[in-house]
């Protein structure tokens, strides 16, 4: 997993050799540069030259760039994205990703139920979609924590972005179960409400205490305008402003969510959704929200997550808020917003060659690089050696 | 065929057809209360409304954009489309510079409005379960460009009905209505790919011995119509001979100027050289066969006047279907078609196009399931050289508005596919509408869809829709372009 060890065998390599093995390719300073790119704020910029270094990126210089590099590689047309983020999806993941013997799950990992040789996730990869936050299961009141993984990782790059976060809890009926009890939305708040009080008196350094303390971060499945209302009361009493999933109501409930200042998780959106549905995304931007979408993966084929952007934006998302629900408000979501997600300076170089606009669902994926590496290019027709099928 | 039986044949395909015509005629009337008919005549004069459309930017085929300066919309048709012209008379001119036009979008494989059904007949009809007065239906169609779409009848599986071709036009006073461009369109058959193996095997039977009684329906027809003849040219022959006689009694007398005999004019006697089966007794009047609309909505996708759509996604089930095909003679399509790309070369072989649904949905699949692959599926067909059409299928209808979306989701990963080609162009020709609808030209219906941007971009929105020439639709958001000219917009 550390990517120090392949690093070593090959500087050990190269000083008794004193050749430059090409696996140390990812050392050299490379040059990408595109018609346009999709900057941080989610618009498009014109001319755009990245600088990546040890899996970096390094600079981002717009316009007529002129640099001392050791490669450069310039796409004609197209557009740089950073790689697009599932943010809600259950990619990789081996059977039920949910404990069912308890509804209070706080220690349980999700990470612990990858499969990282998983097809789809190098589907998803070679979609766009470059990184997926897996969750547990909304079902269970605390259901444990998520992780983010790559989707495609070369050798010698780290698979797991995220393993400890963050903390998963569900309100409404997906946390009712009639074996285990609460059998309410008001039993529900109300074991959570104690649970939150004794782990806040208890100390320790468990998940929940933590959490209570804000050492960590939440994502809380509310399901319907009630279940909002009831999060954004209950974590406001310990000063939290979790990300919140919720689609269903997000039209009446924007005002209160945007007061929330978290990252609100919305979708997915598929052809059949009702326009009530369609317009919460529009609807929730207007009211000062950030929101990131979920792609449904691998229920739906990986371009279901810009599917989903396309049709906010249709009922009234700005383009460049939808931009950044696909990248870094996605990677805000999963707590790694200093990581991925934009096209800045220090950010790890997972970028996604798009042949259009990546909103535009007739834009195809041209090449995907992951921390540097270049691990996908389209050919014109796709072998079925490379895809397999895309192998769902 | 025989020549021999060529000619009866046509003879009571006709007959079929006229009837089958004056009950569609009264159908309409009655069902549509005279809704279609009274959309095709001008509303405004002989010389119809004019709507003049300036500087538009419309799309090529091929995805070229150039600007124009005039679209001419007159009546229900688009007469002129180029540079400025004179135009006299009254007329509502727009600006629209900056604005894209396209043709409206025409969805090949629909489930727009329709009202589940259980029951399978071929005498099912898809528009009679079309809900014609959903009036938000129709808006959320325009506020994504659809304006016409082909309907499919569904039910269970086996043959379940005639699917129709419709144009959302609107009625009288405000009114949805929906025209019917083309009533039974195809054939609709289900093989039930969703269901168990033995079911699949049944359904087949069950569709094969429809046909084979169709086909028997048709003998008792045609033994009917011999037989009439045959009893016609007996009772006439029986006529002539008896009048013969008749005037041979007559004439007999006559010289001699004896009077006549005692002997009445009576039927003549066997021993006069009467063949015995001409005995008048023995000529009876062949039974007429009772009238058997299934049948004779069958007959006709026998006879090849309309196709049959046969929905069938496991590629074993597409192969039955061929089989069907051959065996009956039948024209068909594949609808559906999920695993085509597994036989695609039996698909060329047999020359038989596939119309293709919604790419969502083909993510995960248990072993169970057939796997839906519709993009690479395209990619397959086209390599083969099999014609294919994509529209958004009939799982739910709420996904017709967005067929321009799925070719787009359909564009993206085949090669040498334009999106909006699909659903405009190539649509129309698929259903065999070419020649009034899908492109932008003289002549043309003038179905029109006016962007604010270029139509595959995400943040462009549908300002105008136009339909047989009526502005039917206006996005109230967006700003809009100036009406100037000799005419207020309706």
């Amino acid at each position: 997993m550390s990517v120090r060890f392949p690093l070593l065998a090959v500087a050990a390599a190269a000083a008794i050799c004193g050749v430059l093995a090409p696996a140390l390719a990812m050392q050299e300073r490379t040059a990408i540069s595109a018609p346009w790119a999709v900057g941080p704020d989610g618009s498009l910029m014109k001319d755009v030259t990245l600088i990546i270094a040890d899996g970096r990126i390094e600079r981002v210089l717009q316009g007529p760039a002129n640099v001392n590099v050791d490669r450069t590689i310039r796409f004609e047309t197209g557009v740089i994205s950073p790689g697009l983020i599932d943010v809600a999806s259950t990619l990789g993941v081996v059977g039920d990703n949910v404990e069912r013997k308890s509804v209070f799950d706080p220690d349980a990992s999700v990470v612990d139920a990858l499969d990282a040789l998983s097809a789809t996730l190098r589907a998803a990869g070679q979609s766009g979609v470059t990184a997926a936050m897996i969750r547990p299961a909304p079902s269970g009141i605390i259901s444990g924590a998520a992780a983010t993984v790559r989707t495609i990782a070369p050798q010698g790059v780290e698979r797991l972005l995220r393993a400890d976060g963050p903390l998963t809890l569900t309100l409404g009926p997906g946390a009712w179960d009639v074996d285990l009890g609460p059998t309410s939305r008001a039993g529900v708040l109300h074991e959570l409400r104690e649970a939150m009080r004794s782990a806040r008196s208890g100390g320790g350094t468990s998940r929940l205490a933590r959490m209570v303390r804000g050492e960590l971060d939440v994502l809380v499945e509310a399901d319907s305008a009630e279940d909002v209302d009831a999060a954004l009361r209950l974590f406001g009493q310990y000063g939290l402003s979790p990300a919140i999933r919720h689609t269903s109501d997000a039209v009446e409930t924007a005002e209160d969510l945007a007061e929330n200042q978290g990252v609100v998780i919305v979708g997915p959106y598929t052809f059949s959704s009702e326009i009530r549905l369609l317009a919460g995304p529009g609807r929730l931007a207007q009211a000062g929200c950030e929101v990131a979408f979920s792609g449904g993966l691998p229920f739906l084929e990986p371009d279901a997550l810009r599917l989903s952007a396309a049709l906010a934006v249709r009922y009234g998302l700005d383009p460049a808020a939808a931009r950044r629900g696909l990248t870094i408000n996605a990677a805000r979501a999963a707590g790694l917003g200093n990581r991925v997600g934009a096209l800045t300076p220090g950010a790890d170089a997972d970028i996604v060659i798009f042949s259009g606009d990546p909103l535009r669902l007739d834009s195809s994926v041209v090449e995907v690089w992951i921390a540097g590496q270049r691990v996908h290019h389209a050919s014109p027709q796709p072998s079925q050696e490379e895809d397999g099928w895309r192998a769902w | 065929m025989i020549p021999a039986l060529h000619g009866p044949r046509q003879r009571v395909a006709r007959r079929y057809r006229r009837s089958r015509a004056a009950r569609i005629m009264g159908a309409l009337a009655l069902s549509l209360g005279g809704a279609g008919a009274t959309l095709a005549q001008p509303t405004f004069g002989p010389q119809g409304r004019v709507t003049i459309l300036e500087n538009a930017t419309i799309i090529n085929p091929t995805g070229v954009a150039t600007q124009v300066a005039m679209i001419v919309l007159r009546g229900e048709t688009i007469e002129h489309i180029g540079p400025a012209v004179e135009i006299q008379g009254r007329a509502t001119r727009l600006d629209l510079a900056g604005a894209f036009v396209t043709p409206g979008l025409i969805d090949v494989y629909s489930g727009l409005g329709m009202t589940a059904t259980r029951s399978a007949s071929p005498v099912n009809r898809a528009f009679d379960a079309f809900d014609r007065y959903n009036a938000e239906l129709f808006r959320e169609a325009f506020r994504n460009g659809v304006t016409m779409m082909y309907l499919p009848a569904t039910g269970s599986s086996g043959i379940v009905g005639t699917g129709a071709i419709v144009r959302l036009a609107p009625g009288e006073g405000g009114g949805w209505a929906g025209e019917v461009v083309k009533e039974d369109a195809a054939l609709c058959i289900d093989l039930g790919s969703g269901e168990s193996a033995l079911r699949r095997l049944a359904t087949l039977d069950g569709i094969r011995k429809q046909f084979k009684d169709a086909k028997a329906y048709r003998e008792s027809l045609e033994t009917y119509e011999d037989d009439l003849k045959e009893y016609e040219e007996k009772i006439k022959a029986r006529a002539e001979k008896e009048a013969k006689e008749q005037s041979k009694e007559g004439d007999k007398p006559a010289p001699g100027g004896a009077p006549p005999t005692q002997q009445r004019p009576e039927p003549p006697q066997p021993a006069e050289g009467a063949k015995p089966e001409e005995k008048k007794d023995e000529i009876t009047k062949p039974r007429q066969p009772g009238a058997d609309p299934s049948a004779e909505v069958l007959l006709r996708a026998l006879d090849r006047e309309i196709i049959a759509r046969v929905v069938a996604d496991r590629s074993s089930d597409i192969i039955n279907a061929l089989v069907l095909a051959r065996e009956f003679n039948l024209k068909i399509i594949i609808e559906g078609g999920s695993e085509a790309y597994l036989v695609a070369d039996q698909l060329d072989e047999a020359d038989v196009p596939v119309v293709l649904g919604s790419l969502l949905g083909s993510g995960l699949h248990r072993n169970d399931q057939y796997r839906r692959q519709i993009d690479r599926c395209a990619a397959v067909l086209s390599e083969a050289g099999v014609e294919w059409a994509l529209g958004s299928g009939v799982a739910d209808g709420a996904n017709s508005r967005f067929v321009l979306l799925n070719a787009q989701m359909l564009a993206a990963n085949v090669a040498g596919v334009y999106a909006l080609q699909l659903v405009t162009t190539d649509a129309a020709e698929f259903l065999g509408l070419g020649e009034r609808f899908g492109r932008l030209a003289p002549r043309r219906a003038a179905d029109l869809v006016v962007w604010s941007g270029h139509p595959l971009d995400a943040g462009s929105r549908v300002q105008r829709v136009y339909v047989d020439g009526r502005l039917v639709y206006r996005d109230e958001q967006s700003t809009e372009p100036s009406a100037g000219g000799g005419g207020e917009e309706q």
